[in-house]
Formats: structure tokens, C-alpha cells, sequence
């Protein structure tokens, strides 16, 4: 049978178009029209983006009428808002319905739950995708339900940890870095394997979930942990973007992006107007044209000198911690610990001086479609190579462990950005140094001291057995 | 074999109907804990209190959408009928993808399994409503 070709010519009366004559109520075509819309969409974002998909493509592959799209939606955000709403709704419901299923104990509810998660993602990958990553580029990522995110997340750490483990007291942001997480690590899976050792993932997710069922003990633990407490001033001092990256003063390119943070932060978002960079910034139209395409180009560069800023010093913060270059210290396993530490305090610190260019670099960024995700990207990569002497010092890591610690800090900076509290970012060092390093250090202990460092202190089920019984 | 029309006659089309994010997620979950009482122990011995508990919501929450277990199952079919029929058109009038070229089946398998995924609780539903 030769290739199908698409546009050529009559297609065969089925199956999209209705048969004339079959008297179908009314109510049955606007359903099924949604339905195709809701799919269609998803199935396109996910090849295309949301930005390069068209109302024409949609209406062609869902094989709906233009007018008859306009019955049911107002706009494509309008459409796409419903679709993700649908998948989430249908997500949600085989989740809980497979954490509340009768005869299990508590600790396996919230395996069974990432099981019934990973096999709902792997049914329908595109959906998934969409749903972990191009959701955020949609109106600013502000279509995302996160609030049905917390309460599954919070009913999720309390079964596998318990209700009344020390992880309680860590609750707010071990719940948003739990989401992050498990978005990341499901992202990146989707993107890069075969959907269908999804279930291996989910385990390796449960793993990591458990590690956070006990306080990290005194002792070398204690010292890296304690160590971002000094990091304050010294990150604040030179967390300033605006006058260290990016001064005005330093030659037309740096202006431009100077004048491009300054419009985002006004609100000016992805409507900055050429006219409005160069006037700001105080170049010609010649002079932006001969270091940037578009005013889009400018953004994203933009935002990469803010990402660059913060991951430089972090690198610096590592650095000091160690004495030398960050990059020699592999094996060492106190000196990572303290030099992460530091780093990851570095990074808030100046994430937090300046939340005007970190809230651009965060969200005005994903306002760019799919550049705006690989950019998400590149900072997640980053990060990862920030925790790399921690990583590589236990090669036995799950390898999806980068990738999870990767998305909990991203998922913390970016809940603050999305709330207005970047400036609180400081507040979390302790606790998210505390997430970041708890299952590195688990894996440097060793098995036999993790396992004890697992139990449950006010349990006398540790999380361990816990775990095994789940898997049975 | 039930038609199109009798279907929705019974299920009252209610899917897609208006309603709060909240009451949307509470309706999913409901289909879901339905199809899996339904699946575990029988249609004849499946109760709105198993249903609720097992979405997590009141049997008083049950009953603001539903008037019972029938009508709740009815409308989880048919909604799973038609995300069943809305990925065969997409994937039908989806663009000539050259990669697919290289491995002929791939796409052809990728729309079974996600077909077979709705079909799958219709069957064993309907296979336990009817024993």
C-alpha cells in the first residue's frame, strides 16, 4: 500500500466524518467534536509546540469544522486549557482510586499510587509530555492546575513516610521539590526512553521519596548541612545581576539585555516592542540588529546571562568551600558535601537579589515556547553539573537521581517566582540543601548505614520494610 | 452490541459537561473507582459506599453527581468510548510523519495501545456487568 500523503485529494468516509443519515444527537457530535479537539491539540503541541500550531492544523486533525471550533472554545489556550484539565482530571482519578484501594497499608498506598502514575503516562506519552513540560509555556505556565499537585503530593509523602516522620516540619518545600521531582525525572524518561520502562522509573521514584523519612544525623552529615548558614553574605554581596552582568555602562550589547530585564520586569513580557529595547537601552534600531535577530532573540540571551550569573556563583561558592576549582574535588566525600552546599546557598542568594531578573529568567523565558523549554533544559543541565562530584562519587545512583534533584531545585525557584517570593528563596537553604543532599549521603554511608539512617523515629516500622512490603 | 444512541440515552451526557475544575476531577475520579469496583468485584456487588471510598470523596459527593452506580459506570464507558474514537481520527488525520517510514508498525502500535487502553476497562466492565 503506498504511503499515505497528506492534502491529496479525498480521503475515504472514514472514520472522522459522521455518515450522513445516522441521526446522531446533537449532543453526541459536540462530545465527540471536543474530544478530537482536546486530542488533536495535544497530539500537535507535543510534535510542534503550542506556539507553531495553527487553529488550521488543529481543525484538519481533529477533523472539526473552524466554526464549529468556535462553538465550543473561545481561543487555543481556551482548548488546550480543557484538554490538559481532562488528562489531569483523568490522571488524578486513576491515582487516587489506586491509592485508595482497599487492603493495603499505608506505606504501599503511595507506591501503588506512582505505579498507577507511571503506567497512566505510559498509555498515552504525548499527553504526558505535554502535561510535564509544554504546559508551562502556555500563558506564562499559569494554565497549570498546582494546586491539585500539592494535595496528591502531600497524601503521597505521608503514606510513604508516615504522618508524623520529621519530613512534616520540611513539609512546604519538600512537597513542592517532591513535584518537581517527579516532573522532571518523568520528562526527561519520556523524552529520552522507552515509555515502557516507566514502571522502573516509578520505583526508583518511591526510592527517592524514602529516603526523606528521617532527620540526617550529627557528624559529617550535620557539618555540610549546617554549612550554607555561612553562606549569606558572601552570596548576597555579589548576587547583583544588574550591576555586576549586566551593567549599562559596559557597551551596547550588555544594554540591550540590561534594557530587555528591565521592560520584562514591567510587565512588558513577550510584547516587548524592538522600539521600546532601543530606546530603553539606548542603541539604534542597526545596532540591536547586528547583535540580536528579534526582540525574542534578546529575551532568551537575556535570561541566559541571569542563568549564567547565578550558576557562576554558585561555581565560585563551591569553590571557596574547597579551596580550588570545583571540578577536581571528585571522591572527597565531606568537601562536596560542604561545597554543594555552599554552592546550592550561593544560588538561592543570588537568585533571591535580584527576583525581578530571576522572575524573567523563570517564567518570561517559557513565554518563548520551545526555546523557552530547552533553555529549561540547559538550566537543569547546569544544576546537574553543579551536584556532579556528589553524583559521580556513587556511581550505583539510580540515574534518574540528577534529573530529580535537577527538577526539585528548579520546582522551588520556579513555585517562588510564580508566587512573588523570590526574595524568601534564602529561607529554604537549610531545607533544600537538606533535600538536595540527603540521598547522595544515603548513598555515600553505604547500605547498612542508609538502612539505619531510614527508620522512621517515631515508628518502629522503618521505611525499609515498609518498601519491601510494597513491592510484595 | 449497545448503539451510539442507546448509550447516550442512559448516560444522559453528562462527560463534558460545564462544571468547576473540582467537580470535573471529582466526576474522574469517580469513573475510575467505579471501573475498578466494577473490575475487582462485580458489577452486582458494587456499592456507591466502595465506589466513594476508593475516590476518596463522601457517598454524599456520589450522589450529587450521580444517582447510582449504573448511571456513574454508564457515563465512565462512554467517555472512554469516545477518547477511544477521538485518538483513531487524530491519528487518522494526523500528518505523513517521514520517521514512521523507517519503522512502518510503530505508528500503528502506538494508536492500538492507546486504543486498547479505553477498550480495555469497557471490556472487562462490561465483561463483569454482564457474568
Amino acid at each position: 500500500m503506498p504511503a499515505r500523503k497528506p492534502n491529496s485529494g479525498a480521503r475515504p468516509a472514514i472514520p472522522g466524518k459522521l455518515a450522513p443519515g445516522m441521526r446522531l444527537p446533537r449532543e453526541l457530535v459536540a462530545e465527540s467534536q471536543r474530544a478530537r479537539l482536546g486530542i488533536a491539540l495535544v497530539e500537535l503541541v507535543d510534535a510542534q509546540g503550542f506556539a507553531d500550531t495553527s487553529l488550521a492544523d488543529l481543525t484538519a486533525r481533529a477533523h472539526v469544522a473552524r466554526a464549529a471550533f468556535y462553538e465550543h472554545f473561545g481561543s487555543m489556550e481556551g482548548c488546550f486549557t480543557a484538554a490538559y484539565d481532562d488528562h489531569l482530571a483523568r490522571g488524578a482519578g486513576q491515582l487516587v482510586s489506586a491509592y485508595n484501594a482497599p487492603g493495603m497499608e499505608d506505606g504501599e498506598r503511595a507506591h501503588t499510587a506512582l505505579s498507577a502514575l507511571a503506567a497512566f503516562a505510559q498509555v498515552w506519552p504525548a499527553a504526558a509530555r505535554v502535561c510535564l513540560g509544554d504546559v508551562l509555556t502556555v500563558a506564562h505556565g499559569t494554565v497549570e492546575a498546582r494546586e491539585q499537585l500539592d494535595e496528591g503530593t502531600h497524601a503521597l509523602l505521608d503514606s510513604a513516610l508516615g504522618t508524623d516522620g520529621v519530613h512534616t516540619t520540611r513539609a512546604p518545600v519538600l512537597v513542592t521539590a517532591t513535584i518537581g521531582a517527579i516532573r522532571r525525572a518523568l520528562y526527561v524518561h519520556l523524552r529520552e526512553r522507552p515509555a515502557r520502562e516507566l514502571l522502573a522509573l516509578a520505583e526508583q521514584l518511591f526510592d527517592w521519596v524514602c529516603v526523606y523519612g528521617a532527620e540526617p544525623p550529627a557528624g559529617d552529615w550535620g557539618e555540610a548541612l549546617s554549612a550554607d548558614g555561612h553562606l549569606g553574605a558572601a552570596a548576597a554581596s555579589g548576587g547583583d545581576m544588574g550591576t555586576k552582568g549586566l551593567a549599562p555602562d559596559e557597551g551596547p550589547k550588555e544594554r540591550i539585555l540590561a534594557a530587555v530585564l528591565r521592560l520584562a520586569a514591567n510587565g512588558e513580557g513577550e510584547s516587548i516592542s524592538l522600539a521600546d529595547i532601543a530606546a530603553t537601552a539606548g542603541v539604534s534600531f542597526g545596532t540591536f540588529y547586528k547583535h540580536f535577530r528579534t526582540s525574542q532573540e534578546a529575551l532568551l540571551a537575556a535570561c541566559e546571562a541571569v542563568h549564567e550569573r547565578l550558576i557562576e556563583q554558585a561555581g565560585d561558592a563551591y569553590a571557596v568551600a574547597l579551596g580550588g576549582p570545583a571540578d577536581g574535588q571528585d571522591g572527597a566525600a565531606p568537601l562536596w558535601a560542604v561545597g554543594i552546599a555552599r554552592a546550592l546557598g550561593a544560588y538561592l542568594a543570588a537568585a533571591a537579589a535580584d527576583p525581578a531578573s530571576t522572575r524573567t529568567m523563570v517564567l518570561g523565558s517559557l513565554s518563548l515556547g520551545r526555546p523557552g523549554l530547552d533553555f529549561l533544559d540547559r538550566r537543569a543541565q547546569a544544576l546537574k553539573q553543579l551536584l556532579g562530584p556528589g553524583l559521580r562519587a556513587h556511581p550505583d545512583l539510580p540515574a534518574p537521581t540528577a534529573d530529580m534533584l535537577a527538577g526539585a531545585i528548579l520546582e522551588v525557584v520556579h513555585d517562588h517566582a510564580l508566587h512573588d517570593r523570590l526574595e524568601h528563596l534564602p529561607e529554604l537553604q537549610e531545607q533544600l540543601t537538606y533535600i538536595v543532599l540527603a540521598p547522595l549521603l544515603a548513598a555515600h554511608e553505604g547500605h547498612s548505614h542508609a538502612e539505619h539512617l531510614l527508620e522512621t523515629p517515631h515508628s518502629s516500622t522503618t521505611i525499609a520494610a515498609k518498601r519491601a512490603r510494597a513491592r510484595r | 452490541m449497545a448503539t451510539p444512541g442507546s448509550i447516550v440515552s442512559q448516560a444522559s451526557l453528562a462527560t463534558h459537561s460545564p462544571g468547576s475544575r473540582r467537580e470535573r476531577l471529582e466526576r474522574e475520579r469517580l469513573f475510575a473507582a467505579t471501573i475498578e469496583e466494577t473490575r475487582e468485584h462485580g458489577y452486582g456487588h458494587s456499592s456507591v459506599a466502595g465506589v466513594a471510598a476508593r475516590a476518596g470523596l463522601s457517598p454524599a459527593c456520589f450522589q450529587e453527581h450521580f444517582s447510582g452506580v449504573e448511571q456513574c459506570l454508564l457515563q465512565a464507558l462512554h467517555s472512554l468510548a469516545l477518547q477511544a474514537h477521538a485518538h483513531v481520527i487524530s491519528a487518522y488525520y494526523a500528518p505523513h510523519d517521514e520517521s514512521f517510514a523507517e519503522e512502518p508498525g510503530r505508528a500503528a502500535q502506538q494508536l492500538l495501545e492507546r486504543v486498547l487502553a479505553c477498550l480495555v476497562p469497557i471490556a472487562a466492565a462490561t465483561g463483569v456487568t454482564s457474568r
